[in-house]
């Protein structure tokens, strides 16, 4: 049976001097081991964290959440017991009480990967604007026709793996194309994958760091030429 | 035969890219390219209505048009070039600093901790 310090919850953090305190004082008051990487942050998000129970990995220049994800990954497989690996978005978007919900499959042993979801409840994904909603439906509708994954969100940045999946897993991606790419590593390597109900929580602050509409066009784009490359 | 003045500057100019190039690119295939090209605009430089005669060869009407559509080709296989160059740089400097950050994360990290054979 697995104890919570064997699981390593990776925050990857960009310019979120703002709400990263806030957002890691209720992190460390669960059990987990976390690690923070830094992505080259020019603000005083590294000076903010500095007093907090947590470990600090930073990239000395700015590569992009997917880069900063796999770092993340790459730390919590060489911390000798990490068994289960999480995701878990720095601008406060995410419930920390989510994250036994979404642990409990894996330590059953039954999946490799659970991945949050904010449109599985019935009336989730109201409170979104009309225009990110079709975004959100469009970027399903692509997952669904090229890796054939039957999932309802694909763009949440709350996951959990087993560190053997995770192991497997290897994000090229450095943007933001990376949320598709993990997805596709999933269809390719057969991962055992199931989806729970997550609370997304839009703030003001969240809805300006996240991505904007046009933005997706670059995803689409980071893709493409993966592909074709 | 005399040269106009704008001939001379452009075969100039022809001249000195060649040479930036060849001490800039060493891959073979790419010297061929780029000679070929240097020779084509040069040969078309000094006999310009030669374009033309080659066009209508092919089935272009004007000398203009076919150095247009060489323009064109030689832009986008240029621009495949430079991004495949700037992905694989990319890719290099990914790697490089997250190498460097994990070495230096690892170094801070409590030495009963540390799992070398992880990763």
């Amino acid at each position: 049976m697995s104890t919570a310090s064997d699981v390593c919850v990776i925050v990857p953090t960009f310019n979120e001097e703002a709400v990263i305190t806030q957002v890691l004082t209720k992190l460390v008051q669960s059990p987990y081991r976390i690690v923070v990487v830094d992505d080259g942050s020019s603000d005083t998000t590294v000076q903010q964290i500095a007093h907090l129970p947590v470990r600090v990995v930073r990239h000395q220049c700015n590569l992009g959440q997917g880069a900063a994800l796999q770092t993340g990954i790459d730390y919590a497989l060489r911390w000798e017991g990490t068994k289960f690996l999480v995701t878990f978005d720095a601008d406060g978007q995410h419930d920390v009480a989510d994250i036994p919900r979404l642990l409990a499959p894996l330590q059953q042993g039954s999946y490799d990967v659970v991945l949050g979801s904010r449109f599985l409840r019935a009336g989730d994904g109201v409170t979104l604007t009309p225009g990110k909603r079709l975004l959100l439906r469009g970027a399903v509708l692509f997952t669904q026709l090229t890796t054939g994954l039957q999932i309802t969100d694909t763009h949440n940045g709350l996951r959990a793996f087993t560190a053997p999946a995770a192991a497997r897993i290897h994000i090229t991606h450095n943007r933001m194309a990376h949320a598709s790419e993990i997805l596709a590593h999933i269809a390719q390597l057969r991962l055992r994958y199931c989806e729970i109900p997550v609370t997304i929580t839009y703030t003001a602050y969240s809805l300006h760091k996240g991505q904007k509409l046009f933005e997706s066009i670059n995803v689409l784009w980071d893709l493409l030429m993966g592909k074709i490359r | 035969m005399t040269f106009q003045l704008s001939q001379v500057l452009l075969i100039l100019t022809l001249v000195f890219f060649s040479i930036y190039v060849f001490r800039l690119r060493t891959v073979v295939l790419e010297r061929i390219i780029y000679f070929t090209l240097t020779l084509g605009g040069t040969i078309f430089i000094v006999y310009p209505e030669w374009s033309t005669r080659l066009a209508n060869h092919i089935g272009i009407g004007r000398g203009a048009d076919l150095m247009l559509y060489i323009f064109v080709i030689f832009s986008l296989f240029h621009y495949v070039n430079i991004a495949a160059r700037f992905k694989h740089l990319e890719h290099q400097m990914t790697a490089v600093v997250r190498s460097m950050a994990l070495a230096e994360a690892m170094r801070d990290m409590p030495s009963h901790e540390g799992n070398v054979e992880a990763g």
